[in-house]
């Protein structure tokens, strides 16, 4: 190893320990048997245990992964049509504006987005009487909102990708336009809804602002209450449950992965 | 006129603008059936846009366009009797060769036993019988290729349109699909429109070539015609290589013409000209391939020649190609089969002569 390429490879050491102990550190410490966080106790899985037996850390789980799936899935969908409709129809009126609008969650201040839905909200229901309640659908719908232009921009940025002529030989070969998205288009983007939908996933699992405001009574989130938790001082249950949220993450990122590295395999085969 | 001589395609002054450029302007086209046509141009020269706009992939500003009597011009591509073969091939790469091939009669809701039975048929005709199970990805260009032009052959259209069929593909390749496309072309009889920039694709190719220059047709004709006898300069340029001179006219008549050319060694009389020249300054041109070159003088008097000197000289095997500048400064291209072996007598710096039929000389205007 010469002298350049050593330099890089404790860069590359330092950046990974900058990332990666800290989290290494929950980790660990979530296997603490002490009560105090900062003082190593020896090892034990207590706080697994009691955050098994702890019935809202539980239920705000659970509500947290049902706004995700429900909101992902429905943000792949509207969020795949945006995209479609960026990529593949050149000019309509107002096409710039569109793509502006599509555009603007992503720069858009959570803090606003979340102002700005609570207003909607509050407005609706003295408008319409609906939602009579806030809690799980506000959450859902704000969630959609704003992950669905991240779904658009990957799907758009896919479809840029795929040269239109594919399409253009299903019109040829006899297929009608709605038939082509079915036979052509979607089974070519597939790989890019399913990041779409776990990024869209992702980012509903982890949304702490944009819940805080549309949200109502009874309705917690898992980000709201451990930011709660933590207000209060930092629990070792914490660390159990950041621990199998890293978990399940890393299960997540890999699965991703195993599919896209699959996907170039196939595309280098010839 | 019997129904073989009447007009399969009629394109009539069709144009198409995008904002306020026109990538085609008024154009208007007679294709027979079972004819092989060619459009050439440069890129950019609106002859994929015409392409597109036969396929109804592209509507047009204006004009018409009518496929066996019945107008098209505002038909969706999934109704129209003509399927295209695009460049890149544009096979679906989620699918299998089979799939691929099938895609058509399938949208047409044709039986699963008759499909079976016309795909296995054209994949024999392609030459890739065995491939049916393979995915695009595993297939070289040529085979692409083949895949390409069965997947659109395999719903019998009245009418094939090829974008480039054989700019994807290597040279020694090119040359054996060129056969097997006039051959498949041959057998099934279908009117095949050909766009290409490659002007030895579209004479080995075509029955007729359209030379089409910033949206609009500059020549139409066969392929020797449009070699031997290119209507003006852009057409004589575009079209292999040449030399250009410029002349003066002296004297035109409907039986010969008489011009001064100070590069072909001055007054040049021309038997039988195609029609009267009545403007003064034109142009002379002459094929490489039709100047004789030798280190004698030649020995029929009535032959016209200048001397020269060889100033680059370009052994290809089967041909040479020799630079030669003239006593009065001009330089001539010549090139000269190597019929015999061994035989390179000329080289760098040889005196030369340099003759030719006088009906070789092609006269242009502008």
């Amino acid at each position: 190893m010469n002298q350049r390429s050593t330099f890089i490879f404790s860069m590359l050491c330092f950046g990974f320990a900058f990332l990666y102990i800290p989290i290494l550190l929950v980790i660990i410490y979530s296997f603490n048997d002490s009560r105090l966080v900062t003082v190593w106790g020896g090892w034990s899985i207590r706080w697994y245990i009691e955050l098994l037996n702890n019935e809202n850390i539980l239920n705000a789980a659970l509500l947290s992964f049902r706004i995700a799936a429900i909101s992902a899935t429905v943000a792949t969908i509207f969020g795949t049509m945006a995209g479609l409709i960026l990529a593949r129809l050149r000019a309509f009126k107002g096409r710039l504006l569109f793509t502006g609008m599509i555009a603007a969650p992503l720069v858009m201040p959570e803090v606003i987005t979340g102002l700005a839905l609570l207003l909607f909200f509050v407005s609706l229901q003295n408008l319409i009487g609906w939602p009579s309640q806030r809690g799980m659908n506000t959450i859902t719908i704000a969630h959609i909102t704003f992950s669905m232009a991240y779904v658009a921009v990957i799907i758009q940025s896919r479809l840029t990708e795929i040269n239109e002529s594919l399409e253009e030989a299903a019109l040829d070969l006899g297929a009608r336009p709605a038939r082509v998205i079915w036979d052509i288009t979607l089974p070519i983007i597939l790989p890019a809804m399913v990041s779409g939908w776990l990024l869209a996933f992702t980012l509903s699992l982890d949304d702490l602002v944009i819940s805080s405001f549309v949200s109502g009574p009874g309705a917690t989130t898992l980000p709201m209450l451990i930011f709660s938790k933590v207000r209060l001082g930092i629990a070792p249950d914490i660390n159990a449950l950041a621990t199998i949220l890293i978990l399940l993450v890393t299960i997540g990122v890999g699965i991703a992965g195993w599919i896209m590295h699959r996907q170039k395999q196939s595309k280098t085969i010839s | 006129m019997n129904d073989n001589e009447k007009a399969f395609i009629e394109i009539r002054g069709i144009s198409k603008y995008f904002g306020d450029f026109a990538a085609v302007y008024k154009v208007d086209l007679d294709i027979k059936k079972g004819e092989l046509f060619s459009i050439l141009g440069a890129s950019g020269s609106g002859k994929t846009t015409l392409l597109r706009m036969m396929a109804g992939l592209e509507i047009p500003t204006e004009g018409k366009i009518f496929i066996d009597g019945i107008d098209m011009t505002n038909v969706p591509p999934y109704r129209r009797p003509v399927n295209i073969m695009f460049q890149n091939y544009a096979l679906f790469p989620h699918m299998t060769v089979f799939d691929n091939i099938a895609y058509g009669l399938k949208k047409e809701g044709v039986a699963k036993d008759i499909i079976q039975d016309k795909v296995s048929k054209m994949l024999t005709l392609v030459k890739l019988s065995e491939y049916g199970k393979r995915k695009p990805n595993q297939l070289s260009g040529g085979e692409s290729q083949r895949v390409a032009l069965a997947r659109s052959l395999i719903k019998e259209p009245k009418v094939l349109l090829l974008d480039e069929p054989l700019a994807a593909l290597d040279k020694k390749l090119r040359q054996s699909t060129q056969f097997e496309l006039i051959d498949i072309q041959e057998e099934l009889g279908v009117t095949f429109v050909i766009v290409t920039h490659d002007q030895e694709e579209a004479m080995t190719l075509s029955d007729r070539i359209a030379v089409m220059k910033e949206g609009e047709f500059v020549q139409i004709g066969a392929p020797n015609l449009i070699y031997e006898h290119p209507k003006n300069k852009f057409v004589a340029d575009f079209i292999g290589n040449i030399n250009m001179f410029d002349a003066t006219v002296i004297d035109s008549n409907e039986q010969d013409v008489s011009i001064h050319c100070e590069a072909l060694g001055g007054d040049i009389v021309l038997q039988k000209p195609s029609r009267a020249y009545n403007i003064k300054e034109i142009s002379v041109a002459l094929r490489p391939e039709k100047v004789m070159i030798d280190k004698q003088q030649p020995t029929d008097e009535n032959i016209d020649f200048v001397t020269g000197i060889v100033e680059d000289f370009g052994y290809f095997g089967n041909l040479s190609i020799y630079r030669v500048r003239t006593n009065n400064g001009q330089i001539i291209q010549v090139s000269k089969q190597n019929r015999i072996r061994s035989e390179h007598t000329i080289t760098w710096a040889d005196e030369v002569y340099l003759s030719w039929e006088s009906d070789s000389l092609i006269l242009l205007e502008s």
